[in-house]
């Protein structure tokens, strides 16, 4: 019966992705990792995904060790937290880009990728991924959400080859969105030198290594793309994982400015107070605010104005005007 | 030079009119009204120099004060902050990290007490940071608990914010805090000198600050371009709250140097951190209510 009344939606969505080729979620059942009894009920109706603008493939013809897989839809599936259910996306084999852009006249020229988290096994799409991209497209700064292949992805069918891993093919992706956003810099306003990424969680872990591990682009790539330097202008781990062992990693005059943000009862703030050190220590710019109460995941929460942390997005702007990354 | 040195004589006049207009409208009350331990005999007066922007500050303290900024009773919430400003120890900057600031408090509903203490570092001083200078940090906190009743405070709301040597005394008295002796015949040294609250703004001596499982919560702040103790160190110093189980909030202001304060030509992020300091007595609940 189920299945039935779905159809026309999906025909509908479908329709709508047509356009890029990249065919729409599908509702997938709840997973046993994904409940939380104490949270709100799971809703009887398969979740959608929100209406957002066209997503565009990081590679057209396939993501390099994907390419067997590219044509697979991704899968869309509830999760429930303790006071939250929402939609996750996961089996993500064709990464993409979803841009917002500011109106031309209110365009700064800053650019933000925008890596949701989601334990690298699923993405939390609407508030770590489009919700941020158009609060920060009405200030004039594009965003494009970046989904990304997922190295823990728990979707994929028992049996079926899971090998991406998250500073291999993750990365990848990370630094192709970058390189996408500076080739078509013209075309949407924005500035190939304020190009920076933010990430939420496993999606922090990708800004760090993009901004730490430089990939400068190849001059002789067959792909024009490639030979685009991914190093990223800033970034900004949002409560992130991937702290560990990062010191050695950093280099001055080289490691991008950093904004570190998070909640003191969450798990990494000691680990985010130590890397803001070690970046201090190696001379490079950064910033850092651990709220004292927020918890993990909260992304953009409209619905928590007794929280502090709630107002964390204009603290990541304000840091990005003091850079001068916002000046006309 | 010369010049300079004539008119010294009515630049002192001057500084000692402006003392005096800031004065007349607030209160300043002597927190030893017999003398100061450890003070007898000296009583060279108090110096006041007004710096290029037209800043007050002061030396020569031998007579420890408390400026009194008491807000609307309509908008007053029952919290109070004794607020210490900085100098290195050798002078107090009473602007940026005074007036201003106690202005800011009141005009939120916060009643706020300056802080004038003794100087361990002015040249030939005998005093000591953690002896006069702490002893007079304590004598302003069992004062405003004495008074709560008169000021409308909650005094389990009462807390202390510092600014560089001012937030070396905060994280002091916030670390040597007692209950106040119920036999003493002066009923302000009967009231408590432990802050509810601490707030470090650029605290000097950061290395000195180890804070326990019972120490109140901590609100700190600086820029990253301070000198490392600071700013490197005030990270530290958060992870040694997060390790003691102490709630604490940290802002590190990208590109920001010492002495920001609270001043009108502040710009950028850092201009808001009184909003975020404010937020975060919301949430820890001194704001909450009125005392009954």
């Amino acid at each position: 019966m189920k299945p039935l009344r779905l159809l026309p939606l999906l025909a509908a969505l479908t329709m709508l992705h047509a356009a890029d080729r990249i065919p729409p979620p599908q509702a997938a059942p709840v997973r046993a990792i994904n409940r939380d009894k104490s949270g709100p009920p799971i809703p009887d109706t398969p979740p959608v995904e929100k209406t957002h603008p066209p997503a565009i493939l990081l590679w057209p013809n396939g993501a390099p060790g994907s390419e067997a897989r590219q044509a697979e839809p991704e899968a869309i599936s509830w999760r429930q937290e303790p006071d939250l259910v929402f939609p996750v996306i996961s089996n993500i084999h064709a990464p993409s880009l979803t841009p917002y852009l500011p109106a031309p006249a209110k365009a700064t020229g800053a650019a933000v990728i925008i890596a949701p988290g989601g334990g690298h096994m699923q993405l939390t799409i609407d508030r770590e991924g489009y919700d941020l991209a158009q609060w920060l497209a009405d200030r004039g700064i594009a965003a494009f959400v970046l989904k990304y292949r997922l190295a823990r992805d728990g979707s994929t069918a028992e049996g079926a080859p899971q090998s991406y891993k998250v500073d291999v093919h993750a990365l990848a992706d990370a630094r192709r969105a970058i390189r996408l956003v500076r080739a078509r810099a013209a075309e949407w306003h924005v500035r190939p030198d304020r190009v920076g990424i933010l990430g939420f969680s496993a999606g922090g872990e990708l800004a760090i290594l993009a901004a730490l591990r430089i990939d400068a682009g190849d001059p002789a790539a067959a792909d024009p793309l490639e030979r685009i330097n991914a190093r990223p202008d800033f970034f900004a781990p949002i409560y992130p994982g991937g702290l560990a062992n990062r010191e050695n990693e950093i280099a001055k005059d080289k490691t991008p400015p950093a904004f570190l943000l998070c909640a003191y009862d969450d798990q990494m703030p000691a680990a985010l107070a130590s890397f803001f050190g070690a970046l201090k220590r190696a001379g490079v710019n950064a910033e850092l605010h651990i709220y004292d109460r927020g918890g993990h995941g909260f992304g953009v929460r409209t619905d928590r104005p007794d929280y502090a942390i709630s107002g964390w997005p204009d603290r990541f702007v304000g840091w990005l005007g003091d850079r001068g990354f916002l000046q006309p | 030079m010369k010049l300079s040195r004539s008119i010294a004589p009515l630049l002192v006049a001057l500084a000692c009119f402006a003392s005096a207009a800031f004065a007349a409208d607030h209160p300043v009350i002597p927190l030893w009204p017999d003398g100061a331990p450890g003070s007898a005999g000296k009583t060279a007066p108090e110096k006041i120099r007004i710096g290029d922007a037209g800043d007050h500050i002061v030396s020569s303290v031998h007579q420890p004060t408390l400026t009194v900024y008491l807000p609307e009773k309509s908008t007053a919430t029952g919290a109070g902050v004794l607020v210490i400003p900085g100098g290195g120890h050798r002078e107090i900057w009473m602007d940026h990290e005074g007036y201003n600031v106690a202005q800011w408090l009141a005009d939120h509903g916060i009643a706020a007490f300056i802080l004038k203490y003794r100087l361990a570092r002015e040249p030939s001083s005998t005093y000591r940071v953690e002896v006069e200078s702490l002893q007079d940090t304590q004598r302003a906190l069992r004062l405003i608990h004495s008074r709560t009743a008169a000021w409308s405070l909650d005094p389990a709301r009462v807390g202390v914010i510092g600014f560089s040597a001012g937030g070396e005394l905060a994280a002091l008295v916030s670390l040597r805090h007692d209950a106040g002796r119920a036999d003493a015949a002066d009923p302000v040294e009967r009231a408590s000198c432990r802050p509810a609250f601490q707030a470090l703004i650029y605290p000097g001596n950061s290395a000195a600050i180890v804070p326990t499982k019972n120490s109140p919560p901590a609100f700190l702040a600086c820029g990253s371009d301070d000198r490392a103790d600071i700013s490197e160190g005030l990270a530290k110093v958060y992870l040694l709250f997060k390790q003691a189980g102490v709630p604490a909030e940290i802002h590190i202001y990208a590109g920001v140097s010492h002495g920001f304060g609270i001043r009108p030509t502040n710009t950028g992020a850092v201009a808001t951190w009184p909003d975020r300091f404010r937020e975060w007595l919301v949430q820890e609940k001194f704001l909450g209510s009125k005392p009954k």
